[in-house]
Order: C-alpha cells, then structure tokens, then sequence
C-alpha cells in the first residue's frame, strides 16, 4: 500500500509545510476574473432531472470596469455533453466538448445563442443553467467492483470570458482546451486573468442524496443588514452601501506592517444538522462523515487564511474557523466578502456581507 | 601459503566467518590469532610477531576475498561507512554515493537504481527483507552505522539469490560480536538523535556474546515549532529503532545468532490553514512500525559444503489517516531463506536455496484509487469516488533458486542461475535464468577484468495493484531485462577503475488504464527502457585516504501504454556526478568532502489551470508529459572529526556541514493555487550537524 501512503502523505505534508507562495497570489484574494463557486440544487440529482445550476462570479481584473464606470460584459457559456467518460476522467471529456463547441460555432459563441433544433440541457449561456441529466446516465455506467450504489457522472464545464469565446482551430486536445477566449478587436487570446475554463461533476444516483451544506448568514462585527434611511442615513458606525443596505465601516489599513492593523472575524453562521453521512457509490451506511469546510474570498483586503475544515471525519467539528480579515489601505472602498461553504460530496452554499472602508 | 619478500601474502575464497591465522617465520616466535571475515568483503590486517632476538617487526598481511558472483558489487567497508560527507555518519545514506543511484530528491527517503523505480530495490538485513530503509523525510536509515559490518548494493544483475524486485538489492551485513571477552560501546549524540551501542559476553551464558543498540530522534525539539506555524501537533514527529542479538559459535566452523531489532516512526498534525486541500481535511497521522525477530545459521560443513540458513517472523504496522482517507494495515511477515554451497572441484561450485515469503496481512483502507505517476493531473486527490476496503489475506511469495559457479580455466568465472518465483495473487510462476561472466585478462597486480551479464528480473504488482476494489485480476509481474558489459582496471595497490554499460529492457509493466467496467484499473500494458553507463574512479581505503569519483549517464523512458508517447522516467536524471574523498590528517584529525552535480528531475508542466468548481481547487492542465526539468543540483558537503583516544576509550566530535555554500537547489516545480505561475521549491539550506561519540 506504499503507494496509496505516499499519496495521502504528500497530500498532508505539503500543505503542512507550505507557505513559501507569493502573499500577493492568494485564492482569497480576488484580482482578476474568477468563478468562485458554482451549485446545483441537487448535488446528486436523479436521472432524468434537471438540476438548476448556479454560479458565483466576480470580476476584478485589470480591465474590469470600463472607461465610463460600468462593468465589462462577460460571457459564461455551459456545455453539459460528457456523460460517463473514460476512467469517469474530466479530461477524457475534451473531444465530446470539442464537438459540442463546434456545433455552436463561432457566430451562436460570439452571440451568447444555441442554434435551433439544439437538445435541451447540453449548453447554456448566462450564470445558470439547468443541465438534463440523461435517463440512463446510470444504466449506461458500467458497476464496478465494490459498487453499493450504482452512479453514473455528466460534467458540466463552464467557460468564462471577458471577452469573445471562439473555437481554437486545430486544437491539440491533448493539450490545449477546445474553446478559446479572445479580445473581440484585435482576435488576441486572453489568459486565465480573462478566462476561466472549469466543471462541476454532477455525480448521479437513485439512491443517495446530498443537500448543499445549510448556512444562514455570513457574520460581521456591527453588520446589522438594515436598509438604509430614506435620506441614506445609517446607524453611527455603518454606512449606505450602493445596495441601500448599512453596511458596517472600517478604518483603511495604512499600517506599512499589517498586522497592525485591526482584523476582523468573519464567520458562516450554519443552520441544523450541516454535516451529513457521506455516502457514495462505494460508501454504504458505514460511510464516515461528511468534511466540511469553508473557503473565504474578498474584493479586497486580505484574510488570515484562505480556508477552514468546519468538520473532519477523522477529528470532528472544529472549534472555530472564522476568517480574520483585514481592511486595505484604500479608504472608500466598498469590499464584497465571500464565505462559500462545501462539502466532500460536491455541495455548496455561498454567502457575502458588504463592508465600507473608510478613512 | 609464503609470503613474498616483503611479508605479505594472500588467501582467497576464504568461507565467512572466523579465521585462524598461525604464523611462522624464520627469527620470530609463532603467531596464533583469529579474523573476522565477511562475504564479500576483503580484509586486510597488520601482525607483529615478536622477534626471537631484540629488534625489528615483520609485517604481516591476511586477505579474504570471496569471488565475485555479480558483475557488479559495490561494497562499502568499515571505515567509509561513518566517515562519507553530508551523511551525517548514516552508512545507508553513504550509498546513496554510489554510482547508479539516482539523488532522491530532498525530504524523500527512497532509492532509484539505474532508472527503475524506488520500489524496485529492495533492503535486506542479513538476508531479511525489510519493507523500508529510512526513517520519514529519509533524515535516517533504519539501522544504525554502528550496527552494520558491511553493505553490499547490487545495482543490477544481482545473482538468483535475490528476486521479487527488479532494479537493485541493498543487504546490509550486521556486525559480528568481538570474541575478545571484553565489553564494548559507545554513545553519540547530535541533531538529529541520540542512540548507544554496548556489546560483549553474555552474563551467565558461556559462549555467548550479545550486541544491544537503540536510538531515539529528537526532531521533535526543532520540527515541532516548524510545523506548528501552520498546524496544531497533536503527536511530536518522532522516530526509534532498536537491535538486539546474540550469537555464539558452537563449533569453531558455525555461529548461530537470534535477536530483534525494529523501528517505529509517528506524528500526528492538525492544519490550521487547509487552502487546496480541504476537501481532504485536516487531520494527518502518520505512525509506521517493524519489528522482527531473526536467526541467523552458519556452518561451514565441510571444507566442500557450507550452509546459511536464516528465518524471520515479526509484525508491520502502517497507519495513515489524511482526514476522511485512511490506511490501516498490519501484517505478520514470515520468511525464510538460506543457501546450501557444494564445492565439487576448484573448478565448480554449486549453490541451491530457498526464499519464502509469507506476509499476512488484515487491511482497513478507505482512499479513491491512487493515479499513476506520468498520468495527467485527474484532479485533487480525493476530487474522484472514494473507494474502501476492509479484508484480510496472505501475500504467499515462495521462491528457490539455484546456481553454478563454474571456472573451466583460472582466469574465467561464470556463475549461471535460475530462479522462480510463485506470487499467490497473480498465481503465477515466474522462471528468471540469469548468467554473469568475469574473465581476468590480466591476473595480479595490476587486475584487469572484463565482465558481462544478462539476465530476466521479475517485480511482482504492487499490492494495490491486485488488491480487491482497487486493483484488478489476472496481472502478472513486471518484467525486466538486465544487460551488463563492462571492465576493471587496477591502476595502483589502492585505485581501482571500473567502467560498465547497462540496459535494461522493461516490459509487462502494470500501468493504470481506464476500466471496461468505469473508473480506473491496472492491466500489463507499460514498457520501457533503460540505457547508461556508469564510471567509478575509486581509492580503496588505506591508512591516510579513502575516496572516489562516480559518474552515472544514463536514460530512463517508458510507454504508459500502446500507442502511447515515449516519456521520461519520473526520476530520470541524465547526469549524476559525485566526487569525495575523506583524509586523515593525523592527530586524530579527519577531513572529509563531497561534491555532487546532478540532473535535474523531470515534470511535466502546468499550461494552465482547470477550476473544479465543486471543491473550489484547480486542476493542472497538464502539458507533454514529463516533458521539463527542474534546474540541476550541485552541493558540497563537507564533514570535520577530531578524535581524543585515551587509554580505554575514544571520544570523537565531529560536524558534518551539509550544503556548505548554501546552494539554493531547486528540487520541485510547484504552482500557484490556479497554476498560471511556477516557481521551484528550494531544497535544504546550510546544515550544521555536530556530534559528539563516546566509546570503549
């Protein structure tokens, strides 16, 4: 069993002595165009259904916000046509996406538009999408050994652009990714600052379920979630936000050391029964589990760590996992803060709270 | 046997064991004594004998050389095994020096031989094998330096004795006691550990002489504030070995020896920060544990026939939890192995035995199946169906071999072999014909030698491999090639010269391959090739200087599968250069250096990253596999003792300055969370280690 040890190992020891990356390049950080999460009402939906599909998207890149102050358009695209593919492998997937891309063509990409007669559930523009889990995604999926609940997988990947997707000619798919990002003017292929390409496998069963891990609200010290005054006055300490809703105000964070600065604590707050029994296609009753765990992010600012195990299979609930976050230096800023909480069976559920920062 | 003019003379194929030396020379009084001699090992021993009238010494010199049955076996001896640099005195890292040894890379503690892969050499103690040779992050070998008389390293075309591995054997000699009815030990103490020695006449059992050793890290005391910058530690890393034996001789042509030695190796974290890997969770234990029981037989029958015979049971313990994923196995290895050798003429030797292994097992496992190295990034570890599996078994290896050692003219040695090999998991018999020639064309001083070699290895699957769930039916093992051409040259009494070209051909090798039933199995479908040539330049060791030059140039490549791109071996590194000499300054001053300059390993690039949207990690996508490789590595170590003799005991300090102009070696290509950026993982800074040993 060496082998399998020196997985699990390596697993654990590198992120156990990690932390010689770059600060400036952390997930919680966000600084260009990235997809944060994305969910399905049914982590593991039935075949035949049609989970609805939800993505968490923001857009913090260089080019971001336009001239003018708006934002730049960006497209999301769904491709959905990979069902139980070699190994259950996602890059087994690429000549079924290649295929599906190439349906679409350049124009129906450029147009955000499926052309007619397309099958329902396969593709999909906008930040959801209901994808159609085939009937016999499961009895189309070969039971292999140790199988105590018969499953099947459909992909769905995504692609992101804030610019103009296009199919990549001559694409070696060994390597490249069928589907290409590009400015509209002069044809240049955007990078992963521009472009994010990803999935989320839709794992299938009859007979298991999972329900996205409950969570109330994201807590803030002082975020009351008042709306503000007809005037747009606030409580002292809070401020109108640009959605109408007081938003609690902290000082910028001048310091030259950070840790100078006050930080504060940023927790999910979950609602009953958060953890279930992580049963899967191999895991019956005796299952252990679920892990839990929470992945902060925000507009600015930066938090103490990106993520947090909420509950471990092996060691239990963990006593506390708020993200302790600190202000950037910028006064008048208004920062998005993210808490997207998931479990080891694909669920996921996301919450922000807004903050000013002020002088 | 006369000596020359000079006193010296030597005796060959002399049988292991101890060896009464009488002495006579014309003027002198008689000289009776005994020597220890090891298989494999040449000795060579100063006498005075006492002159009848008043003045003068006569220098006498006993030499034991057992012939050789390998085209190649590297054998370090006593006095290289403490003193090689950056080895901190660990004669099982010393070996790592050898030519044909791939450099581990840092904070790994495995072995890579002429391009096969690390679980393709296998470490025997005595003839016992042992599932590891390193303590975690590789900081220690599992049997101490003070434990050890010798160590042979075959790195291919090893003889029949050996077999179920198909790259290169380390057997590691254990000391004999001293019959001297004397007591002896030490104690040393440095960064790393602290361990003692005391051997000697057992009390209150005639004839019989025992040897006791232990050792315990203290990495604790600095490992511990390391890991608790981004983790809670909930069992300090730590790490304990022990020995204990003893032996008599019950008649003057045997010995018999019975002991235990074992080692344990545990820790446990909690992570604070779990940023692409929280799916897992953040809990990591790790505790492994050997321990065995050994007897050890040796009888030189008759001055035709000697028989070895050595039998071994004990227990393994290798518990890993990585949050929800765990190992839990415990097995109760038996084996047994010995020779019988019948010496029919001068001209043919003959040898048969048998090599059983039987390793019980219970495992408890719950992980998803492990990817291959050289497969494009699946995606997070646990990102796939987590698999389980809970059952018990047995691991039944019996093997026999036999071999004849024929010399139809002095000058030629041919040593032809057969092995097979039954594995009860894939039910199959493997049939392994080996040959190996030595032709001395020059005899005497100055040696020249050519050799030449082929032979079938073969590597039964890794038990995953054929594990119910996670591995797959009707595999057979992986099988190598082994071709060896090559010559020694004597260039003075103490430099030797050896030159050899390899290539190994693989074939049958179980690789991971889509399943016709879903997810992922292993099929006999990989192959690959070896080729190289390995240099070494070496000054054997005498009185003031021991040292040498190793180089190794050599390819290793594989197919995962038909149709398939050739790739790199993962661990293929082209060029391996190492220069060191150690020198006795006198005074009890001894100064020692090491140089290595190495290729870098290959891996394959990251073209981007591909987000997994439901644990919210990237995946790499990767580019042509084992396509690049990490920058080479260069090092000096250098190592410093001064020893204080009195009367009835020494006292040695040393320190063992490892990485002495702080190179920054590049040891790993690593990413950024979505993999649009590399950089490279440096690997150990400067590292003092200083020691102090105490022994009488």
């Amino acid at each position: 069993m060496k082998t399998v040890r020196a997985f699990l190992v390596a697993a654990g020891l590198v992120s156990a002595l990690a932390g010689c990356d770059d600060p400036a390049d952390r997930p919680s950080e966000i600084q260009s165009l990235r997809v944060l999460a994305v969910r399905s009402d049914q982590p593991f939906p039935a075949p035949g259904s049609q989970p609805l599909m939800e993505m968490l998207l923001e857009d913090r890149g260089a080019g971001a916000v336009l001239a003018d102050g708006s934002k730049r358009p960006v497209q999301v695209l769904w491709l959905a046509p990979c069902v139980n593919p070699p190994g259950d492998l996602y890059y087994a997937c690429s000549p079924a996406l290649h295929q599906a891309a190439m349906l679409i063509g350049d124009e129906g990409l450029r147009k955000g538009e499926l052309p007619q007669g397309a099958p329902p559930g396969v593709a999909g523009f906008g930040l959801s999408f209901s994808p159609l889990v085939p009937a016999d995604t499961i009895t189309s999926h070969p039971r292999g050994e140790g199988v105590v609940h018969p499953f099947g997988v459909v992909y769905v990947f995504f692609a992101v652009c804030a610019g103009e997707l296009r199919n990549v000619p001559g694409v070696d798919l060994r390597y490249e990714l069928p589907i290409g990002c590009f400015e509209p003017d002069t044809g240049k292929a955007l990078g992963q600052s521009d472009f994010e390409f990803g999935y989320y496998p839709l794992y299938v069963y009859d007979d298991v379920s999972n329900a996205n891990p409950p969570v109330d609200r994201l807590e803030f010290p002082g975020a009351m979630g008042d709306a503000c005054g007809t005037d747009g006055t606030c409580q002292p300490g809070s401020a109108c936000g640009q959605e109408g809703i007081c938003l609690p105000v902290v000082p910028a964070c001048r310091a030259s050391d950070e840790d100078d600065c006050p930080s504060y604590a940023v927790s999910p707050v979950l609602g009953p029964s958060p953890v279930e029994k992580a049963i899967t296609a191999r895991m019956g009753d005796d299952a252990p589990f679920e892990t839990v765990w929470v992945d902060y992010y925000a507009t600015a600012g930066s938090f103490d760590k990106d993520a947090r195990v909420i509950h471990d299979a092996e060691t239990g609930y963990t006593e506390e996992f708020f993200g302790a976050w600190r202000a950037n230096a910028t006064p008048g800023t208004e920062v998005r803060l993210y808490a997207v909480v998931r479990d080891n069976r694909d669920g996921v559920t996301w919450k922000w709270q807004d903050v000013i920062v002020g002088d | 046997v006369n000596t020359d003019p000079d006193g010296r003379w030597n005796v060959a194929d002399v049988p292991p064991g101890s060896v009464l030396v009488h002495l006579e020379a014309t003027g002198f009084e008689s000289f009776d004594g005994t020597e220890s001699v090891t298989a494999g090992e040449s000795i060579e021993v100063i006498h005075r004998m006492r002159v009848r009238r008043t003045d003068g010494a006569l220098e006498v010199e006993v030499r034991g050389r057992r012939p050789d049955r390998e085209i190649t076996r590297r054998t370090l001896e006593r006095k290289e095994l403490t003193l090689i640099p950056g080895t901190s005195g660990d004669a099982l890292k010393g070996v790592q020096a050898m030519p044909g040894i791939a450099r581990p890379m840092g904070m790994m503690g495995m072995l890579v031989v002429r391009g096969s892969s690390p679980r393709g050499t296998a470490f025997f103690v005595d003839g016992m094998f042992v599932p590891q040779i390193y303590h975690f992050f590789g900081l220690s070998s599992v049997v101490p330096t003070e434990m050890i008389e010798s160590i042979d390293f075959f790195p291919g075309n090893f003889s029949a004795r050996y077999g179920r591995v198909s790259g290169g054997i380390i057997d590691v000699k254990l000391r004999e006691p001293q019959y001297d009815d004397k007591y002896h030990g030490f104690a040393q103490v440095d960064l790393i550990d602290a361990r003692m020695l005391a051997r000697g006449p057992l009390p209150f059992a005639k004839s019989w002489y025992f040897t006791v050793a232990g050792r315990r890290s203290h990495l604790d005391a600095w490992l511990t504030p390391i890991l608790e910058k981004s983790a809670g530690v909930r069992t300090a890393p730590v790490y304990y070995d022990w020995q204990a034996f003893a032996e008599t001789r019950p008649t003057r042509k045997s010995s018999f020896r019975i002991g235990v030695l074992g080692f344990d190796d545990r820790m446990a974290v909690v992570l604070n920060d779990t940023s692409g890997m929280s799916a897992i969770g953040n809990s990591l234990s790790s505790s492994e544990g050997v321990f065995r029981i050994q007897a050890l037989y040796r009888n030189a029958i008759s001055d035709s026939v000697s028989l070895n015979a050595m039998a071994s049971a004990g227990f393994d313990r290798e518990v890993f939890r990585v949050g929800s994923m765990y190992i839990d196995g415990h097995y109760r290895p038996i084996t047994a192995r010995g020779d019988l050798t019948w010496k029919v003429d001068p001209k043919l030797t003959l040898r048969v035995g048998p090599d059983i292994v039987i390793y019980p097992y219970s495992i408890d496992i719950r992980t998803p199946q492990p990817p291959d190295p050289g497969q494009p990034d699946p995606g997070m570890f646990n990102a796939s169906q987590m698999l389980s599996l809970n059952t018990s078994g047995s691991f039944t290896a019996p093997a026999g071999f036999a071999e004849a050692e024929i010399s139809p003219v002095r000058p030629l040695k041919m040593t032809a072999g057969m092995r097979a090999d039954y594995f009860n998991k894939t039910g199959r018999l493997d049939i392994s014909p080996r040959i190996n020639v030595r032709y001395d064309i020059a005899e005497g001083f100055p040696r020249t030698t050519v050799k030449a070699g082929a032979g079938l290895f073969y590597e039964q699957p890794e038990p995953v491999q054929v594990a119910p769930v996670y591995g797959a039916k009707g595999l057979r093992s992986n099988r190598a090639t082994h071709y060896a051409l090559g010559v020694e040259q004597e260039l003075a009494k103490q430099v030797e010269l050896s030159v050899e070209g390899f290539y190994k051909g693989l074939d049958d090798l179980v690789m991971q391959t889509p399943s016709a039933d879903g997810g992922m199995t292993y099929a006999n479908i990989g192959d690959g090739r070896v080729v190289g040539a390995e240099t070494l330049l070496r000054y054997k060791p005498d009185e003031r200087f021991f040292g040498w030059v190793a180089y190794t140039l050599s390819r290793s490549t594989r197919h995962n599968g038909p149709g398939e791109p050739e790739r790199l071996f993962e661990y293929d590194q082209t060029h391996i250069l190492t220069v060191l000499g150690s020198y006795s300054l006198g005074r009890g001053w001894q100064l020692g250096a090491r140089f290595r300059l190495v290729s870098g390993n290959p891996y394959t690039p990251c073209l981007g990253g591909v987000l997994n949207a439901a644990n919210g990690t990237y995946n790499c996508r990767s580019g042509p596999l084992l396509s690049q490789r990490v920058p080479a590595f260069n090092q000096l170590d250098v190592r410093v003792d001064k020893t204080w003799t009195f009367q009835s005991w020494k006292l040695t300090a040393y320190l063992d300055l490892q990485n002495a102009y702080n190179q920054k070696n590049k040891e790993h290509a690593s990413w950024n969370y979505n993999y649009t950026k590399t950089q490279y993982d440096t690997g150990l800074p400067i590292i003092p280690s200083l020691g102090v040993r105490g022994e009488f």
